[in-house]
């Protein structure tokens, strides 16, 4: 009965797509086309020239971040984050293995979303960026003089932590949110259909130390048991709160698709951290088991390491009177988005057939004068009336995400049609609209989600290629379109592929990143416990069957490079040491028959390869990075013998050697 | 205030103002290379050499050692220690000269100071040619005859990298120091001679009182000078001490004049002009066909009418004229580009070929011209084979080839290749 009129549904409203998209969009025009030498000049960057922006895309289910430059679209390097990197060792090495460490165990992959930059007074500040991972619910910093991820977070209470990692304008706090509601006692065993009673939200809030951008959870809130989707902090005057949208108010554990979709309104949650940071400090939550990992990065060592926490302080809304409304809002809401003067919020009610625009001062009046719906498990819901600023009609199906120009307008994504609207903040009229390829997902406006955006250029983060490119069988990567959003009219300048799905992405001024960047790392400055700061110190040391190889690398040799005395059954250590200090001169190892990756070293950094030898005979190791004319030269044996041989340990480079 | 006592004022500034080079860097040499965009350098000072950033002068060593040059270490070079005591030592004496205010001492100190600075520079050319020829044996990368001394002014093409080297402030102000001292012995002089009664200097510019009591007469020429002294007729010896102020005063003009400003930007090429090179992938070989994309074994023919043939193997070209394509009554100029430069063109007619069976040219008959008696034997003596005159390089292609070779090896050719064997 039930599949039946849904069915019925469905195709009614199938058909209204169609019908409303062609009367949306109407036949293909040229709007928004422009000469191809045009647009070709706009995105040109000559070669040796910079870039305007830098621009982070994440990764999606490739676990990764990766950097580009604005307007060229020119990919810089992908900075591994949740995902075992083979290119580079990440995840491999001995140094970087602990930061993919969880209370579940080392998991070498996870889905990364919402790239955030470290903000100073609602601005990126060029410091670090913050990355959600949404599977095994962590948050992730990469620091942006090294461009490497330094810390890795892990939430308890969490299943799928989407709506991640806004940080609020300061960055006092990045948050992180519950996208599945689970039970908040994770290891309780109980019956799903017991969803009502067992399971819980959480909104999670951890704070950025400001000097060392150490990351620590400080609190959760316990929610109820919706689905909370995507965050946001507000700027200036909402600057002490953060929004959340959420859906499946339904509170549907199955076939989410029909279930989760029945309501014509969910909630945007309007949480003031402020409030609740002021009531934790007072004593407010208590402490419940919760187990998660912290790992982060030693910069003087350059080694990793793991802290298991059991424990976290989780607030009820109930001690916490004034500090969460909720915002109706239709329907499943998606982006919610605040304007650059904190003053508008903007949702993406995805399968909305408007935008609702709340506005923040109306909602400070609706919580004085007390304009409540109802009380949602403690929680007051404000009247929709009260809070809305405006509607814009006319959006497209499925608008999801939104940002904002300074100038008075704004562009939301809208998945359904395909493509982006530009409306006014003023009479949020539709006043431009152009075309996406294909599906798209967020959208990135240059400093769009900032205090001061520097409308310049759009990148639509699009799902799917289809014939946009070369075709490259059923699989194709996912694109991204470039547009010129400096005039009146949008102008798709460009269209490319991309890595993994990017979900979101930040744009930051070139200069403000660029001087700053890191070329080397200081050997005098390496205290690595297995640093071998000159060739004359390379050796290797037995300790029962463990081997540990103190090695420098060097243009063009390894020291040592012949080795014996290791036996099968040994674990053996490289203990490699890149003695440059020049930037960009990057060597590397493998073994022959090592089940590992290589490992790279950057200039004046130590790192560790392991290898355990189950058959003898001699190994060829070599330096895997083209590092010099002689580069084919860096390269070493190693003579592995049968257990228990007793082949002395011997080691040379060269005349230079243990004898 | 006196002349005299001007001058030893301005003598002693000019002590003073060389302080600043105990903590200002003297030279600067700058490296740039396709890999170095924003290039390697050092700063010499008068006590220490330091890289331009904090680790360029680990970068230069290790960029070195391929060739086999020795690791530049402050702490071997003993003239590090010794150059702080010899600027101390003239800035101590140059204020005693000032105090005892005689012009010859003056002099005397001056001419110390300049030959100090000389000897320094010849010092430093020592250096830059122990540096550039004394190489390791061992050396991954052996170019037969090359050597790498960067020069001591100016900008020079070493290999893959451009060497610039330049004075640096520390230098500057030695060179005012210079000029003032030269300023103030011409006008001590000056005032010694209108003290002593000159007739042609006026009244007015006469000076009184010292008690320097010399018999001699200097009559200045220097351009300072707004008295009529070109008309006096100079006495004895001193027409010296005349002349040399002012050829210091140019000297030093000279030697400052480099410290005004970084040196001019020159284009990759440098001084090297289009039509003397060949390039890479430029020009179509019109015998053997396809692109010249490798130019060490080429060489060119032009005409007479200034039509240019260029081709990627001397074999080619000889070919090319062997089968009379353009007929000889036409040909201007035959050119070959010398085999260890890889561009330079040279006459064929003057260079020597080595004709290896250890080193493949691009059409296999394996024919490098090489130019330099020394060139020559390095050459033989790393690949082998046998030594050519052009003549001989003609009837060697004509007779591998099959061609009308319509010349004989003439002797003058074996002659030529003597000095290799």
């Amino acid at each position: 009965m039930l599949n039946k009129r849904t069915g019925t549904k469905l195709g009614v409203a199938a058909a209204g797509v169609a019908v409303l998209a062609f009367a949306l969009t109407g036949c293909p025009g040229d709007v928004g086309m422009i000469g191809a030498e045009d647009a070709a000049e706009r995105v040109y960057v000559a070669p040796g020239d910079y870039d305007e922006f830098y621009a982070f895309f994440s990764g999606g289910y490739s676990g990764q971040l990766s950097v580009w430059g604005l307007p060229s679209a020119r990919m810089f390097k992908v900075i591994p984050v949740f995902s075992q990197d083979p290119e580079t060792g990440y995840g491999y090495s001995e140094e970087t293995k602990p930061l993919l460490q969880t209370s579940y165990g080392f998991i070498p992959w996870d889905d990364s979303h919402h790239p955030q930059l470290s903000r100073t007074d609602a601005m990126p500040d060029g410091r670090w960026i913050f990355i959600n991972g949404n599977n095994t619910p962590r948050i992730a910093r990469i620091d942006l003089e090294k461009f490497e991820t330094v810390e890795i977070l892990e939430l308890p209470n969490t299943g799928g932590n989407h709506a991640s990692s806004f940080p609020t304008q300061n960055t006092e706090y990045v948050v992180g949110a519950t996208r599945f509601s689970i039970p908040l006692e994770e290891d309780l065993d109980v019956p799903i259909d017991t969803y009502r009673e067992n399971f819980d939200g959480a909104i999670t809030f951890v704070s950025v130390d400001e000097d060392s951008g150490a990351m620590e959870l400080a609190f959760q809130i316990r929610m109820p048991p919706y689905h909370y989707d995507l965050g946001r902090a507000g700027m200036g005057v909402s600057g002490d709160w953060v929004f959340f949208t959420t859906y499946n108010v339904e509170q549907a554990h199955t076939l989410l698709e029909i279930e989760a979709s029945r309501f014509d309104k969910d909630y945007i949650a309007a949480v003031n951290w402020r409030m609740v940071e002021e009531a934790v400090a007072n004593g407010a939550g208590s402490q419940i088991p919760g187990q998660y990992l912290h790992n982060t990065y030693d910069p003087a060592t350059g080694v990793a390491s793991s802290t298991a926490h059991d424990g976290v302080r989780v607030v009820d809304p109930s001690e916490i009177p004034g500090a969460i409304f909720f915002l109706p809002t239709p329907k499943s809401p998606h982006g919610v988005d605040i304007s650059p003067d904190g003053e508008l919020i903007a949702a993406g009610g995805k399968l909305a057939t408007v935008i609702p625009v709340h506005s923040f001062s109306q909602m400070i009046d609706a919580i004085e004068n007390e304009r409540f719906e109802e009380l949602d498990n403690g929680i007051p819901v404000l009247e929709y009336e009260a809070t809305i600023a405006g509607e814009v009609q006319d959006p497209g199906l499925g608008p999801l995400h939104t940002e904002f120009d300074g100038r008075g307008y704004a562009y939301t994504s809208v998945y359904i049609s395909s493509e982006i609207v530009k409306w006014s903040t003023e009479t949020f009229e539709v006043v431009d609209r152009i075309d996406a390829y294909y599906s798209i997902g967020h959208l990135m406006l240059t400093g769009g989600d900032t205090r001061e955006p520097q409308p310049q250029y759009l990148v639509g983060l699009t799902k799917t290629a289809r014939d946009r490119f070369l075709p490259v069988g059923p699989k194709q990567n996912h694109p991204a379109q470039l547009y010129d959003v400096s005039g009146d009219q949008m102008v798709l300048l460009k269209d490319f592929p991309t890595i993994g799905e990017p979900h979101y992405a930040q744009a930051i001024r070139a200069d403000l990143l660029r001087d700053g960047s890191k070329r080397i790392y200081e050997l005098s400055d390496n205290q690595h416990e297995h640093v071998t700061r000159r060739p004359g110190e390379a050796r290797v040391e037995r300790d029962g069957n463990v081997v540990r190889v103190y090695m420098t690398s060097i243009r063009s040799h390894f020291t040592p490079d012949n080795i014996e005395g290791v036996e099968v059954g040994d674990t053996v250590y490289f203990h490699v040491t890149n003695l440059e200090q020049d930037w960009d001169i990057v060597h590397g190892i493998a073994i022959k028959g090592a089940q590992n990756a290589e490992i790279l070293l950057a200039p004046g950094q130590t790192k560790t390869m392991k290898w355990v030898p189950t058959r003898t005979g001699i190994y060829p190791f070599y330096c895997t990075a083209f590092c010099s004319a002689l580069h084919q030269e860096m390269q070493g044996y190693v003579r592995v013998s049968p257990e228990g041989s007793g082949v002395p340990l011997a080691w040379r480079t060269g005349t230079r050697g243990s004898n | 205030m006196t002349t005299r006592t001007k001058s030893r004022l301005l003598l002693a500034l000019a002590a003073l103002v060389m302080i600043p080079a105990f903590v200002t860097p003297l030279w600067s040499i700058g490296l740039t290379a396709p890999q170095y965009p924003e290039g390697l350098g050092m700063h010499i000072y008068i006590n220490d050499i330091v890289g331009h950033d904090r680790h360029d002068l680990q970068n230069i060593n290790i960029l070195n050692h391929y060739i086999g040059m020795q690791p530049i270490d402050p702490a071997t070079v003993p003239e590090l220690e010794i150059m702080p005591i010899v600027l101390g030592a003239l800035i101590a004496t140059g204020l005693l000269a000032a105090l005892i205010g005689r012009p010859w001492v003056m002099a005397g100190w001056l001419g110390t100071f300049l030959v100090a600075g000389i000897a320094g520079m010849v010092d430093f050319y020592l250096w830059n040619i122990d540096y550039g020829h004394n190489l390791s044996p061992d050396a991954a990368i052996k170019i037969p005859d090359m050597t790498y001394s960067p020069p001591i002014i100016g900008t020079e093409q070493i290999l893959n990298i451009r060497a610039s080297s330049w004075p640096h402030l520390g230098s500057l102000f030695l060179g005012v120091a210079a000029v003032l001292a030269a300023v103030a012995v011409v006008m001590a002089f000056r005032a010694r001679r209108t003290r002593n009664g000159d007739e042609g200097q006026p009244a007015a510019a006469r000076t009184r009182g010292g008690d320097d009591a010399s018999t001699e007469t200097a009559a200045l020429r220097s351009s300072s000078d707004p008295g009529p002294a070109d008309g006096e007729s100079p006495r004895g010896t001193g027409k010296r001490p005349v002349r040399w102020p002012v050829s210091v005063l140019v000297v030093t003009l000279a030697f400052t004049a480099g410290c005004q400003a970084d040196p001019p930007p020159q284009d990759a090429a440098g001084e090297i002009h289009e039509t003397d090179r060949m390039v890479y992938g430029q020009d179509q070989d019109p015998f053997c066909g396809g692109e010249v994309e490798e130019v060490r074994w080429g060489g060119e023919v032009q005409t007479q009418d200034g039509e240019v043939f260029r081709f990627r193997s001397v074999e080619c070209l000889a070919a090319f004229l062997l089968e009379g394509r353009v007929p000889d009554s036409r040909v201007e100029k035959i050119r070959v580009v010398d085999f260890p430069s890889g561009w330079k063109l040279i006459d064929a007619k003057e260079a020597t070929f080595l004709q290896t069976p250890n080193l493949s040219s691009p059409d296999r008959l394996n024919l490098m011209a090489i130019q330099g008696d020394r060139m020559i034997r390095n050459l033989h003596d790393a690949y082998t084979g046998r030594l050519m005159g052009w003549d001989e390089v003609l009837s060697f292609v004509g007779s591998e080839w099959s061609l009308p070779g319509d010349r004989d090896a003439s002797t003058d050719s074996a002659v030529r290749s003597r000095g290799a064997s």
